[in-house]
């Protein structure tokens, strides 16, 4: 890949843009990793008088972090999954095969995701108790892909669209049927929308907290968003330093995703082959 | 119902194509994804729709025996100060943060980090990153750090500059929740813009580049009509997400004080869950789906996207 | 043709989603509470349950319901889906609701016949009753009181022990702090909406009371929404704020119990604070909040009365009391079963074991005190104890009360003028016809 140098002056006024952002999206962020190597952390933003990783050590040790972190990853992965396997296998007849009503439906998709939270959750909760879903995670990750896929439907249904239909057309000659087309050229072209697709039902249902609260009853099944309400007590009472810990530890997997993703947006395009 | 020959297939008494038939049996790929949004989304915002009109609450004599009301709720609903307050409230609330703040700042991210060296992006975008993913309470606290009027690092910074602390959370409630809001989902934003830029392909710009084309140039002929249908379902992902906040919202200024900051996801919360009046509360939500609606249709002739869903 | 085979398999998928919900086991129980803090020794009382049945041959199947957070929210959600618990935990004043609700079972034939049901003191049996009927057996109790730094109290000039009988007298004491300890806030007493219940609870009633207020008439159960208590009350906030013995600011902050409480109090940079009790335990210095030297710098008195006498039922101080009870809900099939529960969570020995637990007061009179603490708060405070208003409408009158103080807090209202205003705002809730204005004098 070819990088152009740009001016002097460009590249300076992108960092006199970088700053104020890296200030404003990391400075609030400081408290929480200062706190969280503090031996006294307080609400207050500090440098920490006596650094330690006992906050850390106490949640490896103490708490039930691996079991929480593994129900999490359960939910993430189970939901990036569910997500990113439907919303690939509708995409394409979504975008190329004409049917009637299919811009209203597109447009309740999105809609119906607009309902708040607190007027659908009664619903979808007498629902989940009627299929036998409470308490499973398989209910917890069937609900959290639901209110994901109508977005995953709309950015797949965008990738497809992109991907010139005389590349398929090209194929059906060569032997391929509509089916096989679809799975040897289509899905690899459809690689950067698998990425930022799954990229978003991981972190959705990574972050979720009020479905797992609701369906997933037993403390074993926790995940990580509900163990964090370990940290508070009687008369709210807050341990810093272990909401601090736990939450740069809860932060890291999604932090790793989105490095990884990226680099599979970038690979995606170049390894598709797309030529215009 | 279905008879086959060479050519064309009879389907519940209309000639079809086979070709055609062939198109229409890849519709089956969508019943999976179609059930389950049927199930957990359609449905239960149907349910929501009919119970807007009747006096369903959550406890008390009218949580089993409810009955249909008709508009009554709609009718109460725009007789109440406290709703059209949360709406004007709301209005600044996603023009402020998602415009002015997530898009402006979001879009300009991803041109730039397209860009840029592993470093910055993996600084500035992942800091934007840790933004978003942080859990929500946990968010709370960190802005309750810096937006402390006694020792927040908002006014310690004020007061090394020289200048006088401030009443974050009192005297100017709206603008503090629309930083807090612009700094949680910048990242949404940017990760969209970031995939549909990658989606480009580099020979373009170089086709461009060689014709002379200055930098504005090939944004506006080349980036901008491309990405143009990203522009809109971002406009139209980000309104609709950022009318519906209500946690962080609710957590940081519980709305107030008195009602300076209660955008319309805290005035449902509060009249579907603690006064208990389900039915009412749905009935906001119905006026805000079809403000939402009416947004969406406005971006469309914004953006001039051509809607054609046919393939 | 592949097409059929798809469908089949999608089918094969979809249809195990929509077996129906099996029907549960004849001996089992859904229970369910608010967890963490409680949860270990719940959990612990509910196991010597489970031992106990197992031991007369009766083997049952608890099913545990302990959200950390939320549970208000989502006892809400499982009544209203239809899988709502057998037994409960509740808080006393959300009884209403329930009762209006018929989602919970009246005790009164099964307290009748209790043997134990007299060693709990009055309060704890009119605390949970409505119209005359017993929904919930209480397990724990608390009461506030006013703590004091005496650190803080000493510097400032103060006589210690702090022991005032009327509020003049803690508003001198506000005055010597601010005068002579200016980096210290005098005082703490809740306000705001964003405290919550808090505010209604161990700000608002603890003045209201001391002034002899009182919300519901006995005679004819209308709302009274304006007296001279309740300007009374309301003047208390105007003088705290009006002459800076307290701050704004920290009560309009996310978490202000944090700011006032974890560490102001905690760190000495707050003078006095009307506070829960139990807050006692959280000072220790192995609690939560410690204070390394506990008992030499924090102390506690009881909340004067507005002057001796003035309180409710003329009474020097004042106290109120919340607490959480166990119910049984109307829909439960196994009500014996559920009753058997009930009796064994409240009897004395769980309530001794839950109180050493968790903390707080027990709810019985024949459990036993270890903590000195307590047995103190149970000697000197709870004579004065009185109760929030049991109604359906409570929880929004509340919240117009703590509106009412977040006005005055913030200088947009004086206290003559937020009595008006929550006068109306009551009317607008209950109704025209379920008010009263008491004169003011």
């Amino acid at each position: 890949m070819k990088k152009s140098s740009s001016p002097l002056a460009v590249r300076l006024s992108e960092y006199a843009f970088y700053l104020p952002v890296l200030v404003f999206f990391f400075g609030p962020i400081s408290w929480l990793l200062l706190a969280s190597i503090n031996s006294d952390p307080s609400s207050a933003w500090q440098i920490p008088v006596e650094v330690t990783l006992n906050n850390y050590v106490q949640l490896i040790t103490e708490s039930d972090l691996l079991l929480w972190m593994g129900n999490s990853m359960t939910l993430a992965i189970g939901t990036m999954a569910v997500t990113v396997v439907l919303s690939t296998l509708a995409a394409y007849p979504l975008s190329r095969v004409p049917f009637p009503g299919k811009a209203v439906f597109m447009y309740a998709l999105l809609l119906a995701r607009v309902m708040p939270i607190t007027a659908v959750i009664i619903p979808i909760f007498s629902l989940a108790v009627q299929l036998s879903l409470v308490n499973t995670f398989a209910g917890a990750i069937l609900i959290l892909s639901a209110m994901q896929l109508p977005i995953s439907l709309w950015i797949m249904k965008n990738f497809v669209d992109s991907i010139p239909v005389e590349l398929e057309e090209s194929a059906w000659l060569d032997g391929c049927n509509r089916l096989t087309g679809l799975i040897r050229i289509v899905f690899p072209l459809m690689s950067p929308g698998v990425a930022v697709t799954g990229l978003f039902a991981f972190l959705a249902a990574w972050g979720d907290f009020l479905i797992p609260l609701i369906i997933l009853r037993s403390p074993n099944t926790f995940p990580i968003a509900m163990g964090l309400y370990r940290a508070f007590g009687d008369q709210g009472s807050v341990n810093f330093g272990f909401l601090t810990a736990l939450s740069v530890l809860y932060s890291v997997p999604s932090i790793a995703l989105y490095l990884f993703a990226r680099q599979y947006l970038v690979k995606g395009m170049t390894a598709g082959g797309v030529k215009m | 119902m279905l008879s086959i020959n060479a050519q064309t297939v009879t389907l519940f008494g209309r000639r079809v194509s086979r070709r055609r038939l062939g198109e229409l049996s890849l519709l089956i790929f969508m019943l999976p994804a179609l059930i389950l949004v049927i199930a957990f989304v359609i449905v239960p915002a149907v349910w929501a729709i009919l119970i807007s009109f009747t006096n369903q609450s959550l406890l008390g004599p009218n949580a089993r025996n409810f009955s249909f009301i008709g508009i009554e709720n709609y009718l109460k609903l725009f007789n109440d100060p406290g709703f059209w307050n949360s709406l004007g409230t709301s209005f600044v609330f996603v023009f402020g943060s998602a415009f002015l703040g997530q898009f402006v700042i979001g879009f300009t991210l991803a041109l730039l980090l397209k860009q840029a060296g592993v470093a910055s992006r993996g600084l500035i975008g992942g800091s934007v990153l840790l933004a978003w993913v942080i859990p929500e309470i946990v968010a709370v606290y960190i802005w309750g750090s810096v937006l402390s009027f006694q020792s927040g690092s908002a006014n310690q910074v004020l007061l090394a500059l020289g200048m006088e602390k401030q009443r974050w959370l009192i005297d100017t409630p709206l603008l503090s929740i629309i930083i807090v809001n612009i700094w949680r989902g910048t990242a949404f934003t940017m990760l969209l813009f970031s995939s549909a830029l990658e989606a480009i392909p580099d020979t373009l710009y170089d086709a461009a580049a060689v014709d002379g084309a200055s930098r504005w140039e090939r944004f506006r002929h080349i980036t901008l009509p491309l990405i143009r249908y990203t522009i809109l379902l971002d406009f139209i992902l980000i309104t609709m997400g950022t009318f519906s906040v209500f946690g962080i919202v609710f957590a940081m200024t519980g709305g107030g004080p008195l009602g300076r900051s209660e955008i319309i996801g805290v005035y449902i919360y509060r009249n579907a869950f603690e006064y208990r009046e389900i039915g009412y509360g749905s009935a906001a939500s119905v006026v805000m789906l079809i403000i939402n609606l009416t947004l969406a249709l406005v971006y469309l002739r914004f953006t001039r996207v051509k809607w054609t869903v046919e393939g | 043709m592949k097409t059929v085979k798809l469908i089949l398999a999608l089918l094969l998928v979809v249809i195990p989603l929509t077996v129906p919900v099996l029907a549960q086991d004849a001996a089992t129980l859904t229970v369910s509470f608010p967890g963490d803090p409680r949860s270990e020794t719940v959990n612990a009382l509910i196991e010597g349950f489970i031992a106990m049945k197992a031991d007369q041959g009766q083997p049952v199947n608890i099913v545990i319901n302990e959200p950390t957070e939320g549970y208000g929210d989502q006892l809400l959600l499982d009544f209203g889906a239809g899988v709502g618990p057998d037994v409960f935990s509740i808080s006393a004043e959300t009884i209403p609701e329930y009762v209006a609700s018929d989602l919970i079972m009246p005790l009164d034939d099964l307290v009748a016949a209790w043997d134990e049901w007299d060693n709990f003191p009055q309060g704890m049996k009119d605390m949970p009753s409505m119209n005359g009927s017993v929904y919930a057996i209480m397990y724990n109790t608390d009461t506030r009181v006013l703590f004091y730094r005496s650190d803080v109290l000493e510097a400032a000039g103060i006589t210690l022990p702090f022991a005032p009988t009327s509020w003049e007298e803690i508003f001198a004491a506000a005055e010597q702090i601010k005068a002579n300890v200016p980096d210290v806030i005098p005082m703490e007493v809740e306000s705001g909406t964003i405290w919550g219940e808090g505010t209604t609870m161990d700000g608002f009633f603890m003045l209201f009371r001391g002034a002899n207020g009182n919300f519901l008439d006995p005679e004819d159960g209308k709302w009274i929404v304006e007296s001279p208590a309740l300007l009374d009350a309301f003047s208390f906030y105007e003088r705290m704020f009006g002459e800076g013995y307290s701050a704004a600011e920290p009560f309009m902050e996310p978490e202000p119990w944090v700011f006032w409480l974890q560490e102001g109090l905690a760190n000495g940079d707050v003078g006095m604070a009307v506070v829960v009790n139990v807050v006692w335990g959280l000072y220790a210095p192995e609690g939560p909040w410690a204070i390394e030297n506990r008992d030499e710098v924090l102390s506690w008195t009881p909340m004067p009365a507005r002057e001796p006498g003035a309180g409710i039922n003329g009474l020097d101080y004042v106290s109120m009391g919340g607490g959480w009870g166990w119910a049984i809900s109307n829909a439960t099939e196994n009500a014996e079963l559920a009753w058997e529960f009930v009796q064994y969570m409240t009897s004395a020995d769980a309530i001794t074991t839950y109180t050493a637990g968790v903390g707080g007061i027990p709810s019985r009179l024949d459990a036993a005190v270890d903590d000195p603490h307590v047995a103190a708060i149970v000697e000197q405070v709870m004579p004065y104890q009185s109760f929030r208003p049991l109604s359906a409408d409570y929880t929004r009158v509340s919240e117009q009360i703590q509106i009412a103080t977040e006005k005055i807090m913030l200088g947009e209202a004086t206290a003559q003028e937020a009595m008006e205003q929550f006068a109306a705002a009551v009317e607008g809730i209950v109704g025209a016809d379920n008010v009263k204005r008491l004169p003011l004098d």
